[in-house]
């Protein structure tokens, strides 16, 4: 009997001891974030409802993968993500002016420069730049600061040109996971990168290149410091930039946080009135690594901002919390199934045609990925070269309805009766690959998915261990799409051009195209390469999915803007927007 | 007594080395090597890839290019590394990440205490769980009370507690707005927001673990009712409580207390999901990191770290064991 | 085993009648066990389900039907569809057989290994037992999950894969069971009248050690099979158990389950009751076995061995 007391006395002070210290917990948090707002408020009495406030924090989640090193040029694509917020770029995309914000011409969801029309792009450290037959020069801004009051190695002086030809020299010379081919070496079209005076910086090229954008203010070219770049810019403590924040710390598994940065140069503009930023005076990033976890960090308010969520929340989200403000928008990818054109009996343009014909592609789409676009093959609507479906020429337009009966009649005619069988690969849940194996079932297909885990489906890509393959192409970035059906990128060499398509005449044309500097000219050639790949079909396409961004009212001056990594507007973005902690507050977070 | 410890403390040493092979040569064979890892991880960006010389760049960095044997001695500090200098096991160094290109040692020293407090915190509740129910069980065998504490146990074997875990993290904020901590809260700054961030993963592993300890508590209890000094005593008038404490309950203690050893070093290894579910930077997340990253230094040297504790843990097992009951004597 | 000896305390009349083992067995089963013949019943029912899967599932396993995906239990669909629209009824069965598969495999790989390594280690020992030993220990040290997985990332995933590596891991770390209860046995003076004989060594272990220690292969049996299904689950969630399409259940759980949790809750309930249920069952069978099988553990009804007559009970 007294057995039974003492163990029931102990699982109530189990459950006890549960209980307080989850409400210890919450109160602590609630208390620091507290005595932050207290300070701010006292000062912000005066001001008007609605003017932006100054302090706070903004937690947001972009993407769940953690960097491993603060030196850009050896983290690879993602960790710009992380030093976007300290590091500049030399241009940037002008979300003020034609965003939501502005005229709204473009939604900034993505904001990866090369694909950008050039006038959306306004300089962040140029002011203004030139473009000559020869040369590009850059006029570097005057009256920008580094903020080095974190370090003890140098001051915060100003910047000048010799530190931006620094760091792309830097770039140039040492960023191994950038495509060579934009670089000096290896033929790339830069031949020299010098600082004419304080500030301009002169780029050298011997021919033109129409992604040059991408290859002077992307990821690898942020600008740090010298200093810093000698002390070691893989620490992060080291990091030293001209951007909005400066880096607080970073608990691996966990977040990375920053503060505001007081000196920093540029001023966000709302309702016509100039204000000085960052207004928070902390961001912080998380990494959660498993979904559930954040959408429920989400719901709770612990997060401010969530980049990228799934269409499979939205309704449990506007029926729980519909409070919660969002935008929809369409991911950079688009997913497909990439056909060997090398292999039997791939290799013969109506067999793959029948089998894209044989394929209810909206209802794959659909169904893998809950709401997207079908159609953004093979490039999309707003970029160059795009050709909408009514406009297609017949032949094409054939591709993209769903008739199992001409698929099984083409396949006869190319002596394919009895049908065949396809090897296929996947990554994760090849949801794709399984609906399309219903599908060619009914033709006489049979296709054998194997999945692998990521590693080693990377490994399998390169080997070309596969007749077909669940891929993805970049089509909001021409180079890179390009690159998926040009000669120099079949495996092993790289694992972009996954169909191992071969094609002499869009080798040349594209080359001669990328030379090209008048955008119209240029587009017409992207016209017509994009005719033949597409009818070629050296890829089955899904489309892209649709995906969300949602953020709390409270989040001010917020309009939804996505960013991508390679972007360096988006932490302008932030820091320009601001926290309503009157609204937080009476919001019950 | 002392030439056993002695004895089996020189036995460690040609296990460790066997260990130490047998993990460095599984990872080599994993398909798909570090540098494919990186690439599969880019992917997931942008366009970029690692094309031809570049790859023979990165893999000559990371020391790949050499013959496995070669890679091996240098890990062990057998054979120089490429710049002519010895680091390696044999002298205390558990070399580079090949990802971060940081100290492994760094990487593990801020995950260990986290790993370790969850594991001590399980293991806590697993055992204020999983006796009491395991000894009601054995002392009312074959009654309902049994069938209630073995439907008990089961029911929570039976449960995956990966599933468990997104329950408590999806439900929780669905129905009452409240979800666990997302941040980590150093035990220096706040012993409580640290406590409250551990405490319902360390529930869950120890409700799901305390379901095996049940039945072997449960089992021990019935052999140890079973002998003959308990009839004495049952045989002596004495009342239950004082048979059960006095002389069944220490009996028990016995297995049960040397059984630390054997299990603290298991939960290091299965901390893995919650760690991930819950945010918690601990050595199990690191370890899933590493081998989908294909980080051979850091794996092999966390699943050293793991055996090393799983021998140490045995030894103090059974050495406790041996000071604990009488009968055992170590020649 | 006789069925009489422990009533004469209570006084009712002893019955007479003398069955063979087994079926003197699973009497016992059904009269002392009731929840342990139900597990054992509802395994059954399990195995049945497995083994005629393709004849028992009103569709195929990656049959999709994409109009009606996400469709709640409905008389088309009696456990309701998944995201891609194949019917969950047909899934969870073919699932039975894949989890028994996968179970039932491994754990026979994991005794056999045990066993064999336990009786060349334990009876013949000498310097084998202290090699074979050493490389045990090493084995051993590894953490588990871990090297499960560094093992599943070695092969690919694949369903052989994953029996394989958890029926070795799983067999070396039993082996140290096992030769304990080898090395207990071996001292029976019927051993050593075989030896005397010049019984050779092969046949001491197969005809006289190996059916005595055939109960505790057995209960290890039954108590392993759980642990390796859900084993395969938390393999399945971390990416390394059996690979997409084939449905398993920890698969199916952790994978389009969860993700799909608040629009479709059945697609992760039916897999999960179905796992839960089978290792219920399995670990009920297992232990009402071991109770009955463990000499130690014998003769337990009510209170240490008494059977208490009604209205006497309590204290």
């Amino acid at each position: 009997m007294k057995r039974k007391i003492l163990w029931m006395l102990l699982s109530f002070l189990l459950v006890a001891a549960l209980v307080l210290s989850s409400c210890a917990k919450e109160e602590v948090v609630g208390e620091q974030e507290e005595e932050e707002e207290e300070e701010e408020e006292e000062e912000e009495e005066e001001e008007e409802v609605g003017a932006p406030q100054y302090g706070g924090t903004l937690t947001v989640h972009r993407t769940s993968w953690e960097p491993w090193t603060a030196d850009i040029i050896a983290g690879t694509w993602g960790t710009d993500i992380y030093t976007g917020p300290i590091v500049d770029q030399l241009l940037m995309g002008d979300f003020e002016t034609y965003g939501p914000r502005g005229t709204n011409e473009f939604g900034f969801h993505t904001i990866l420069l090369d694909f950008m029309p050039l006038r959306f792009v306004t300089g962040q450290l140029a002011e203004r730049w030139e473009l000559n037959p020869k040369s590009i020069v850059f006029h570097i801004r005057p009256g920008v600061y580094w903020a080095a009051d974190q370090v003890d190695f140098m001051e915060s002086r100003e910047l000048t040109a010799d530190d931006v030809v620094f760091a792309l020299n830097r770039t140039n010379n040492e960023c191994v996971w950038l495509t060579s081919t934009a670089w000096t070496k290896d033929g790339g079209f830069m031949e020299r990168i010098y600082a004419e005076d304080r500030y301009t910086v002169v780029v050298e090229i011997p021919r033109f290149d129409f992604a040059w954008p991408k290859w002077l203010s992307t990821a690898a070219t942020g600008i740090y410091a010298p200093e810093a770049i000698e002390a070691g810019a893989g620490e992060w403590d080291n990091v030293v930039g001209t951007g909005p924040f400066m880096f607080k710390e970073f608990v691996t598994g966990s977040h990375i946080a920053y503060v505001r940065n007081p000196n920093f140069w540029w001023k966000a503009t709302i309702d016509g009135k100039k204000y000085e930023v960052p207004f928070v005076d902390e961001l912080v990033c998380t990494f959660i690594a498993d979904e559930s976890t954040r959408v429920s960090a989400l719901r709770t308010g612990k997060l401010d901002i969530y980049h990228g969520m799934g269409l499979k929340y939205e309704e449990t989200l506007a029926e729980k919390n519909p409070e919660l403000l969002k935008v929809r928008w369409l991911h950079n990818n688009t997913s497909g199934i990439a056909l060997r054109t090398d292999i039997e009996p791939l290799n013969n343009k109506e067999v793959r045609r029948a089998l894209m014909i044989a394929l209810d592609l909206p209802a794959i789409n659909k169904t893998v990925f809950f709401s997207g676009e079908p159609y953004t093959y093979p490039t999309r609507q707003g970029m160059p070269g795009y050709i909408p479906l009514d406009e297609l020429p017949e032949s094409t337009r054939v591709l993209y309805s769903y008739d199992p009966d001409l698929a099984k009649k083409m396949l006869a005619d190319e002596g394919y009766s009895e049908g065949f069988n396809i090897k296929a690969i996947a990554q994760g849940q090849a949801e794709m690959l399984v609906m399309a194996k219903s599908y060619w079932e009914k033709i006489g297909v049979e296709l054998d998915i194997e999945v692998l885990e990521s590693v080693s489906y990377t490994a399998a890509s390169f080997a070309g261990e596969y007749e077909a393959i669940e891929h993805v192409t970049e089509n909001l970035n021409v180079r890179a799409n390009f690159e998926r059906f040009l000669s120099a990128y079949i495996p092993p060499v790289g694992n972009l051009n996954a169909s191992f398509y071969s094609n002499p005449y869009i080798d040349e044309e594209y080359v001669r195209g990328s030379a090209i500097i008048d955008p119209v000219e240029r587009e017409a050639v992207w016209k017509e390469l994009y005719s033949i790949i597409h009818d070629d079909v050296a890829m089955i396409p899904i489309g892209a999915q649709h995906m969300l961004t949602y953020w709390w009212p409270w989040v001010q001056n917020y309009y939804g803007e996505k960013w991508d990594s390679g972007a360096d507007s988006a932490p302008y973005i932030e820091a320009a927007t601001w926290i309503d902690e009157d609204m937080k507050a009476e919001m019950g977070y | 007594m002392r030439v056993y410890i002695i004895k089996r403390l020189l036995l460690i040493i040609p296990t460790l080395f066997i260990t130490t092979f047998v993990v460095f040569f599984l990872m080599r064979l994993v398909p798909g090597d570090a540098v494919d890892a990186l690439v599969a991880e880019m992917g997931q960006f942008g366009g970029e890839t690692l094309l031809g010389e570049s790859r023979a760049l990165v893999e000559q960095e990371l020391g790949l290019d050499v013959p496995f044997f070669t890679q091996y001695g240098r890990w062990m500090g057998f054979l120089p590394d490429a710049d002519g200098s010895f680091s390696g096991i044999s002298q205390g160094d558990l070399g580079i990440s090949l990802r971060t290109k940081k100290p492994v040692i760094e990487e593990i020293a801020v995950r260990l205490p986290v790993t370790l407090e969850l594991s001590i915190m399980s293991l806590i509740i697993t055992y204020l769980v999983a006796i009491p129910v395991g000894i009601y069980s054995a002392v009312r065998q074959d009654t309902w009370g049994d069938y209630l504490g073995r439907s008990f146990a089961i029911g929570w074997l039976a449960v995956p507690n990966f599933w468990l875990a997104t329950l408590v993290m999806v439900f929780p904020a669905l129905w009452w707005n409240w979800s666990p901590p997302i941040f980590v809260i150093p035990f220096a700054e706040d012993p409580i927001g640290n406590l409250g961030m551990f405490i319902i993963p360390a529930l869950i592993i120890g409700f799901s673990a305390s379901g095996g300890m049940m039945r072997s508590t449960r089992t021990w209890m019935l052999e140890v009712l079973r002998q003959d000094y308990i009839r004495t005593a049952w045989a002596k008038g004495l009342r239950e409580r004082t048979v059960l404490i006095r002389h069944a309950f220490r009996n028990t203690l016995i297995p049960i207390v040397t059984g630390i050893g054997y299990q603290l070093p298991m939960l290091i290894g299965g901390a893995v999901i919650m760690e991930n579910i819950f945010c918690l930077p601990g050595m199990g997340q690191l370890f899933l990191t590493a081998i989908n990253r294909r980080d051979y230094t850091v794996v092999s040297s966390l699943l050293l770290i793991g055996s090393i504790f799983v021998v140490f843990g045995n030894l103090m097992a059974d050495l406790a064991y041996g000071f604990v009951d009488p009968r055992i004597r170590y020649r | 085993m006789g069925n009489g000896a422990d009533d004469s305390s209570s006084g009712r009349a002893t019955e007479r009648k003398r069955h063979s083992r087994l079926v003197d067995f699973f009497i016992r089963l059904v009269r002392e066990k009731p929840l342990g013949t139900l597990g054992a019943v509802i395994t059954l029912l399990f195995l049945f389900t497995g083994i005629f899967a393709d004849l028992l599932a009103p569709y195929g396993m990656n049959e999709i039907h994409p109009a009606e995906a996400l469709a709640p239990p409905s008389a088309k669909y009696w456990l309701g569809t998944d995201n891609l629209g194949r019917d969950m009824l047909s899934r969870v069965i073919f699932g039975a057989r894949i989890s028994m598969i996968v179970g039932l495999a491994a754990t026979t790989l994991s005794v056999f290994i045990s066993t064999t390594i336990g009786m060349l280690s334990g009876y013949i020992g000498g310097k084998i037992d202290l090699i074979l030993q050493r490389f045990i220990d090493a084995v051993m040290c590894l953490p588990f999950l871990p090297i499960l997985l560094v093992i599943v990332a070695l092969v690919g995933p694949g369903m052989l894969t994953v029996i394989i590596a958890m029926g070795i891991v799983w067999g070396i770390n039993g082996s140290r069971w096992m030769r304990g209860i080898i090395l207990s046995y071996k001292e029976n003076m019927y051993i050593e009248a075989a030896k005397a004989i010049g019984c050779p060594t092969r046949r001491i272990l197969t005809r006289h050690l190996l059916p005595n220690v055939m109960p505790f292969v057995i209960t290890g049996f039954t108590i392993s099979v759980p642990g390796v299904i859900i084993t395969e689950a938390a393999l399945s969630f971390l990416g390394f158990g059996v690979p997409p399409p084939e449905p398993s259940w920890g698969g199916m759980l952790s994978g389009p389950g969860r993700t799909n949790m608040f629009l479709a809750p059945w697609m992760a309930i039916w897999p999960g009751l179905a796992l839960s249920l089978v290792v219920y069952s399995i670990s009920m069978f297992g232990d009402a076995l071991r109770d009955l099988l463990d000499p130690r553990l014998r003769g337990g009804v009510g209170r240490y061995g008494v059977r208490v007559k009604k209205g006497k009970k309590g204290g």
